[in-house]
């Protein structure tokens, strides 16, 4: 049994233009120990699905299917039932570390209450602890970086700090949304570097959101290819990465710049992604798009295949 | 952040000078005299009286005059229009009426306003929300000029649980229906502002990670949003804050509280310089002295403002 397991997961949200079906019937599993990558364009409903999972959508949001951690359904609890969920077994960080702390409070006091209310502990108890994850992560002067305000410390200090923060209670997962995005690029592979240590030291396991398919190669087990709200494409990072079976994830690796080769025109995926107003057409959702397509591929939306570890949505 | 308020103190003294100077001229400008009642007087005595209080003099030499008496002496001068009585004593006689009254109001529309605000944004658009909506568009669209009739109206006339008026040295009775009159349209104020502040509060992504951290409810709300949603109020409760402690005109009238208000209506149309000089000053310095409390608490709430 995985660790976490979402099926059929649709994320639906009621707009005044019409409702916005961001995603569509998503499966996904993770193991201990494993990075999942989930890649795709903006819109494609890559964050959404990992917000759905932690009880964070907001309220205009209506999600079906299934989330389970352990075998237990948490899809649509409250935010009561859940905090025995968060934290304590899914940690989260996000995109942009500048505004992902409470810049009118001191690091140490956000970080002490995660372990007074998860835990129990007296604020000095767990001031020690915190310290201590501080330094895991390689922040030098933790116990001054401690007693600061969010805004005295870098962007790249931030998130080491969020990351510490996410780790206090020894989540079983953590879901890292878009980490490096707002992060200049030396920055970007030392936080890559830290995601990858903590899994080889507390043996969790991590969904690593992402648009940037060079983060994905460097350090995912496993990558799921999002368009359009639904997986297009899911499997072993390198197998996927050789011998892609879907044409959108391969055109998405043909457009990347690549060092080894000197091209003068860079590849790129005509048209745009599709507004996910409508529900669909009932065909593939990449069809207009894709270079490949048939007549066929308009007809009905193609069923997912399944050869070993590998899984794709298209009819070829 | 001592010098700050040092600095602030000391730029609020030409401040302040330049309002009395400014006040002066403006209040000797506007047509008619003091001394100009319903029996015309004659001119020697008229002269004579003019001559009393120093009126005669160049304008100019009238405010030095003035200024300078309250440098040296803390002197206010005469009332014009109250014989026998300096400007301070009427001050120091009506300014506690006032300040309890306008507290007291303050206090209640802070805390109910608050109240409202915050637990309207946190149920947004459940039917609390529209009803918090609702009776402070009510409360707003009443103001203390039709709050203190209807007041009277219902509890003096038709219950007669309470006297229409009059202060008794601030006996709760008294005190009851000036108060909620003049605090209803502030409330609704501060619930809006509240309202409005918190909602955009709750939206930010330092409220989206306390929530993944799964600490419960209260605590994001009073640990995590409650302090940056009140940033909007502050600013809104200092020059209000003191608006409702030098009184309102309205209360004062229709209540017969005996406050400032009252002085510094009759004291515009009696044309009595001194008191009306004087309750400006008054209003003026709480005005810098608040305005600086205000930036003060900002700095407290907010860590990145150093001044």
């Amino acid at each position: 049994m995985s660790r976490l397991r979402i099926r059929n997961l649709c994320v639906d949200f009621s707009t005044p233009d019409g409702t916005v079906s961001a995603v569509r019937d998503v499966s996904l599993d993770l193991e201990d120990g494993e990075i999942l990558a989930i890649v795709g364009e903006s819109g494609s409903g890559k964050s959404q699905t990992a917000f759905a999972a932690m009880g964070l959508l907001p309220a205009n949001a209506r999600c079906s299917g299934s989330v389970c951690f352990d075998g237990k359904e948490i899809l649509g609890l409250d935010d009561d039932a859940l905090s025995g969920i968060r934290a304590r077994e899914i940690a989260m960080i996000f995109q942009n570390p500048m505004t992902s702390l409470n810049p009118y409070r001191r690091i140490s006091d956000q970080m002490t209450e995660v372990l007074e209310v998860h835990q129990g502990l007296s604020k000095k108890a767990a001031r020690t602890q915190c310290i201590a994850m501080l330094e895991s992560v390689n922040i030098s002067d933790a116990r001054m970086r401690f007693e600061q305000f969010p805004h005295e410390c870098s962007g790249g200090m931030r998130q080491r700090v969020m990351i510490a923060m996410s780790l206090l209670c020894r989540p079983r997962i953590l879901i890292a949304d878009e980490p490096t995005t707002a992060l200049d690029v030396t920055i970007q592979a030392q936080v890559i570097d830290l995601l990858k240590m903590i899994r080889e030291r507390y043996g969790m396991a991590i969904i690593l959101i992402t648009h940037d398919l060079g983060l994905v190669a460097g350090c995912s087990d496993r990558v799921a290819v999002m368009y359009a709200g639904r997986v297009m494409e899911s499997g072993p990072t390198e197998e996927l990465f050789l011998s892609p079976r879907h044409p959108y994830t391969d055109a998405l690796l043909k457009s990347l710049i690549r060092m080894d080769e000197d091209t003068s025109r860079l590849y790129s995926i005509s048209g745009s992604h599709p507004d996910t107003t409508d529900a669909g057409s009932g065909g593939c959702p990449f069809n207009p798009r894709c270079p490949v397509s048939t007549i066929a591929c308009s007809a009905s939306l193609p069923a997912v295949r399944t050869v070993g570890s590998r899984s794709w949505a298209c009819i070829r | 952040m001592v010098a700050y308020i040092l600095r602030r103190l000391l730029v609020g003294i030409p401040t302040l000078l330049a309002l009395v100077v400014f006040s002066y001229l403006i209040i000797v400008a506007a047509p008619g005299s003091p001394f100009l009642g319903e029996r015309s007087l004659p001119p020697e005595v008229l002269a004579n009286m003019e001559a009393r209080y120093g009126l005669d003099q160049p304008i100019l030499r009238q405010v030095m005059n003035y200024v300078w008496g309250i440098i040296t002496e803390f002197d206010f001068g005469p009332s014009f229009s109250y014989k026998d009585r300096t400007v301070t004593e009427i001050i120091a006689q009506g300014f506690p009426i006032t300040l309890t009254y306008g507290f007291l109001a303050f206090l209640i529309s802070v805390a109910v306003g608050v109240t409202l605000g915050v637990i309207a944004a946190v149920r947004q658009n459940s039917w609390y929300d529209y009803l918090a909506v609702g009776i402070s568009i009510g409360a707003q669209v009443l103001p203390n000029f039709v709050m203190a009739p209807i007041l009277v109206l219902v509890f003096t006339l038709w219950l007669g649980w309470l006297p229409g008026g009059g202060w008794q040295g601030g006996q709760l009775p008294y005190l009851i229906m000036p108060v909620i009159a003049l605090s209803t349209s502030f409330m609704a104020s501060i619930a809006r502002i509240t309202r409005s502040s918190m909602l955009e509060v709750l939206g930010t992504d330092f409220i989206l990670t306390a929530r993944a951290k799964g600490i419960g409810f209260r605590r994001l709300i009073f640990r995590h949003a409650l302090k940056p949603a009140m940033l909007p109020v502050v600013s809104y409760l200092g020059p209000t804050f003191v608006g409702m402690i030098t009184g309102s005109v309205v209360i004062d009238m229709y209540f017969s509280t005996g406050g400032i208000g009252q002085f510094f209506v009759n004291a515009a149309i009696n044309r009595d310089y001194p008191l009306v000089m004087g309750i400006t000053i008054l209003t003026g310095f709480l005005t810098i002295a608040f305005n600086l409390v205000v930036d003060v608490i900002y700095a407290w709430i907010d860590p990145r403002i150093r001044y």
